[in-house]
């Protein structure tokens, strides 16, 4: 009687809220079911936040059959996946708690790892409590359009993805809006052999503020420009200048949203305040082999625009320094991607050294215990490191054929 | 300037990454030959000793170092690497440093190299 599709499988158990995304992701993408406990136990607030309940409610609504169990006090998630259907023909829209700490980007680079492998096209609205500018965790909508998605163009997913970002809104309470669509699925990703870097040819970047002064984004840039241009004459930063978003008085604040009861009109006696107001930067750089290297800054707490630039254009060096063919922006994606490709097949990335550090050991710590498959290290040449990454064949599911 | 020391091999390092003995910031701070902090190493040594209510109470205070996310933030669903400024733009500020890095750029001069 038993067959292996219903041979329940014991969950594969973790401990505490550390990368829980990550093991969610892949989780989601193996179908292996997960059981997390002590997430947060000793803490003040004990449990999940409410970012992560809407990642889990963002993965619910984009799979078909996921199991997601949640004990009383929250420090417990037993997570089983369903198949990874997308939402083809019925555009989703996707509210984010109001006063989400993270950038979009927290729920963008786990949909951009999704979507390859659905059964059809991703069409996601986030609303609410978006943050499209970097914060101290995340890094832009920008940085991520323009660098991790060529990450995935180099596995050949490239068609029929946008990011548009309708409305742009900076931290600590975002309100702005990012169109994701993603409608380019795979049956399994081609094995990668990325060994030269290749050297930096041009340098773009995307200068934001939203709710200051137009001359901000102007500083920030040339600031940049003046520490970048003394490598390379091709930099071009572009300058977007946007509106603060008006939000009722009392956006934010806990219990708001229950409080008003889907009267977003009238909430807080009518009254609305500026939010989202702020500026950042966040630089590209290219090289002539396609590999991106990113940085990202925002502004602090009455921080000069000339600091900014000038903290983006340092780390824009620092990681070019850093080196390795895939920018540490995009790594976890990468080995992610490699584990998922054709069985057997070894794929090759070449890292810079300092790019190998506590992330990159515990997430393939979290490989090995999800997918089963190691990943092997030698020594390149000057200094570099050679990642080989075994398929596991995992592929999609939902597709027999590309 | 060696950042790297000879005796830090890349052999040692995939013994290490499925070592799950060691935390993944233990992993690294062997592999780069950085010394542990001090408290750390007083911890594990009074682990083996009998002197139990002593450690008992250091290893609660340090679990509310990683709850308060001082530690424990690092590797914490991070996307952005965490990069010591101070340390960056006093390394960037130095010609050296920026001419060591011309070779990155398609701008270098080839035929100059060695």
């Amino acid at each position: 009687m038993t067959t292996a599709t219903i041979t329940p499988t014991a969950p594969i158990q973790f401990t505490t809220h550390s990368s829980l995304r990550r093991r969610l992701v892949l989780s989601t993408l193996t179908g292996a079911p997960l059981r997390i406990s002590q997430i947060r136990a000793t803490s003040l607030k004990p449990g999940l936040t409410p970012y992560e309940f809407s990642l889990l409610r963002l993965l619910d609504s984009l799979t078909n059959g996921t199991f997601i169990e949640i004990s009383l006090t929250g420090t417990t998630l037993l997570y089983k996946p369903g198949l990874i259907t997308g939402n083809s023909g019925r555009p989703l829209v996707h509210t984010i708690p109001e006063n989400c700490p993270r950038g979009a980007t927290y729920f963008l680079e786990v949909l951009a790892l999704l979507a390859p492998f659905s059964k059809s096209a991703f069409s996601v609205t986030l609303k609410g409590g978006v943050i499209t500018s970097a914060t101290t965790e995340d890094y832009s909508v920008d940085t991520f359009r323009t660098a991790l998605l060529p990450v995935y163009a180099s596995f050949e997913v490239t068609r029929g993805i946008e990011v548009r970002t309708l409305a742009r809104s900076s931290g600590p309470l975002g309100a702005g809006e990012v169109h994701f669509l993603h409608g380019h699925q795979v049956r399994l990703p081609r094995t990668l052999h990325l060994q030269n870097p290749g050297r930096v040819k041009r340098i773009r970047g995307v200068s934001y503020s939203t709710g200051v002064s137009a001359g901000n984004n102007a500083r920030m840039i040339e600031v940049a420009r003046g520490v970048l241009n003394r490598f390379i004459a091709d930099v071009y930063v572009f300058s977007d200048v946007s509106k603060a978003q008006v939000v009722p008085a009392d956006y934010g604040k806990e219990g708001a949203v229950e409080k008003a009861a889907g009267n977003m009109k009238g909430r807080a006696g009518g009254k609305t305040k500026k939010t989202g107001v702020g500026f950042g930067i966040s630089l590209v750089a290219e090289t002539s082999l396609g590999t991106m290297y990113a940085a990202d800054a925002f502004a602090g707490p009455a921080e000069a625009a000339e600091d900014v630039g000038k903290r983006a254009a340092v780390m824009l060096l620092e990681e070019i320094r850093i080196g390795g063919v895939v920018g540490r922006h995009g790594l976890m994606s990468v080995l992610v991607m490699m584990m998922m490709g054709v069985e057997g097949d070894v794929g090759r990335v070449v890292l810079g050294k300092e790019a190998v550090g506590e992330e990159f050991i515990a997430g393939v710590r979290d490989l090995k215990r999800v997918f089963g498959g190691e990943v092997a290290v030698r020594d390149g040449e000057n200094g570099s490191l050679v990642v080989s990454v075994v398929g596991r064949g995992v592929g999609n599911v939902g597709r027999k054929v590309a | 300037k060696q950042l790297w020391m000879r005796s830090h091999r890349t052999v040692n390092l995939s013994k290490l990454i499925y070592d799950e003995s060691l935390t993944p910031t233990e992993v690294i701070q062997k592999w780069r030959g950085e010394h542990e902090p001090k408290s750390q190493e007083k911890s594990k040594n009074t682990s083996d000793g009998s002197d139990s209510e002593e450690d008992f109470f250091k290893k609660v205070e340090e679990e509310d170092g990683e709850d308060d996310g001082k530690s424990f933030k690092k590797i914490a669903d991070r996307s952005l690497p965490i990069y010591d400024m101070e340390k960056l733009e006093s390394y960037w500020s130095e010609e050296s440093a920026l001419e060591d890095l011309r070779r990155r750029f398609i701008t270098a001069n080839l035929l100059e190299e060695k």
